[in-house]
């Protein structure tokens, strides 16, 4: 694939466009809180950095890490320049009476979500690749840019900061707590 | 601490709480309750029950090619003129140039004139290189070559008082103290004189 883009021709950035394009957009709406305007333009500029940035390819790795690390990279411009984006969503924190099972599971899945959004930028980043996009341990090291432990330490910290702001939506959750107590 | 994070971390991946051994379970209650332990395993199931916007990605726009300055192509008369410029500059601006100080003085030194015996002395201080350092160019140095030509005005080791028979006489001859000259009225050349009239007014 990279051989061919050595070449500059538009076809093979047509072609990396067609099989990474739907896998590029959904990282970015999941990493730019839902917006998905934003991240159909992040798309597009992508490929035109892949376009610019060529020379800095080194072939011993995965293409794929190296595109999501300048996806993640992209995003933490615009976490930069822009701030965090603030969600839509935060009704979501407004406890309600938790009586019929379904609404429990969607009140608990919109928690869910805004707390991911309001995650910081590097623990998001890692939390995202490993549990929405499915990435290996070792893949957002290299995408990251950092260590093994370093991505599992952010893990841990990511999920602990969810799993905070989630307690409230738990009922047994709240019932081990009584126990406990 | 790092490490610590790491082993929690595979174990809330992979094991329930119920399903560890008496070690782990533990090592996880120095750092969690069982209730959160058990939650952060939930969120963890929950995750893919997230519902994210999965819009079709819009076609790729490029924008007309551009062509890096250094994959461009340039006419064969521009890289010769390039190439000419380039050996002008090689032979102009000799870097390893030699440094000499050469101070050339006369052997004989110039009279200033008969009467006045003090003496200049030439003094040439030839090929002094001045260094010019300067940020981007073909050399990183400018060697400049300055010859300085020095008169020094030398005056006689010996007063004239102290100073012995220098002076140089012309040869007296008998003839230099002879007397030549006509009487006037014998003198052709006479006539030449204009006319005067004596009028004696004390009269």
């Amino acid at each position: 694939m990279v051989q061919v883009m050595n070449h500059h021709s538009h076809p093979a950035l047509m072609e990396l466009h067609r099989r990474y394009s739907k896998k590029l957009l959904g990282y970015f709406i999941k990493m730019l809180n839902r917006d998905t305007e934003l991240a159909q333009d992040f798309v597009q500029e992508i490929f035109l950095k892949l376009l610019e940035k060529k020379h800095l390819f080194d072939p011993e790795k995965k293409f794929y890490s190296w595109i999501f690390a300048i996806a993640s990279n992209m995003c933490k411009t615009a976490y930069r320049h822009h701030g965090k984006t603030v969600s839509l969503h935060t009704q979501a924190h407004e406890k309600a009476v938790l009586s019929d099972s379904e609404l429990e599971k969607n009140l608990f899945l919109k928690a869910l979500q805004t707390s991911i959004d309001n995650l910081e930028l590097h623990h998001k980043s890692v939390f995202v690749l490993r549990y929405l996009e499915h990435f290996s341990l070792n893949e957002i090291a290299e995408i990251t840019e950092s260590s093994l432990g370093t991505v599992k330490s952010r893990l841990f910290y990511a999920t602990r900061k969810i799993t905070e702001e989630l307690k409230p939506y738990d009922p047994s959750f709240e019932t081990t707590l009584f126990k406990l107590i | 601490m790092e490490e610590q994070d790491a082993r929690l971390v595979d174990l809330i991946e992979s094991t329930s709480f119920e399903a560890l051994s008496e070690e782990e379970k533990r090592f996880v209650l120095k750092h969690l309750t069982e209730a959160e332990y058990t939650l952060q395993r939930k969120v963890l199931g929950a995750v893919s029950d997230l519902e994210y916007p999965e819009p079709d990605p819009l076609p790729l726009v490029l924008k007309p090619e551009k062509k890096g300055m250094f994959s461009r192509t340039i006419p064969l008369y521009q890289a010769l003129i390039g190439a000419a410029c380039l050996l002008l500059v090689f032979f102009v601006v000799q870097p390893g140039k030699s440094r000499s100080l050469n101070l050339n003085f006369s052997e004989n030194p110039l009279q200033v004139s008969f009467t006045n015996p003090a003496t200049s002395v030439q003094i040439i201080h030839d090929t002094i290189t001045k260094e010019i350092p300067v940020l981007r160019s073909a050399s990183s140095i400018i060697r400049d070559t300055v010859t300085i030509v020095q008169y020094v005005l030398k005056q006689p080791e010996n007063r004239m008082l102290e100073a012995g028979n220098t002076l140089v006489m012309p040869p007296l001859n008998e003839q230099l103290l002879e007397n030549k000259s006509l009487a006037f009225k014998d003198d052709q050349t006479a006539r030449f004189l204009p006319q005067i009239t004596f009028v004696n007014t004390m009269k």
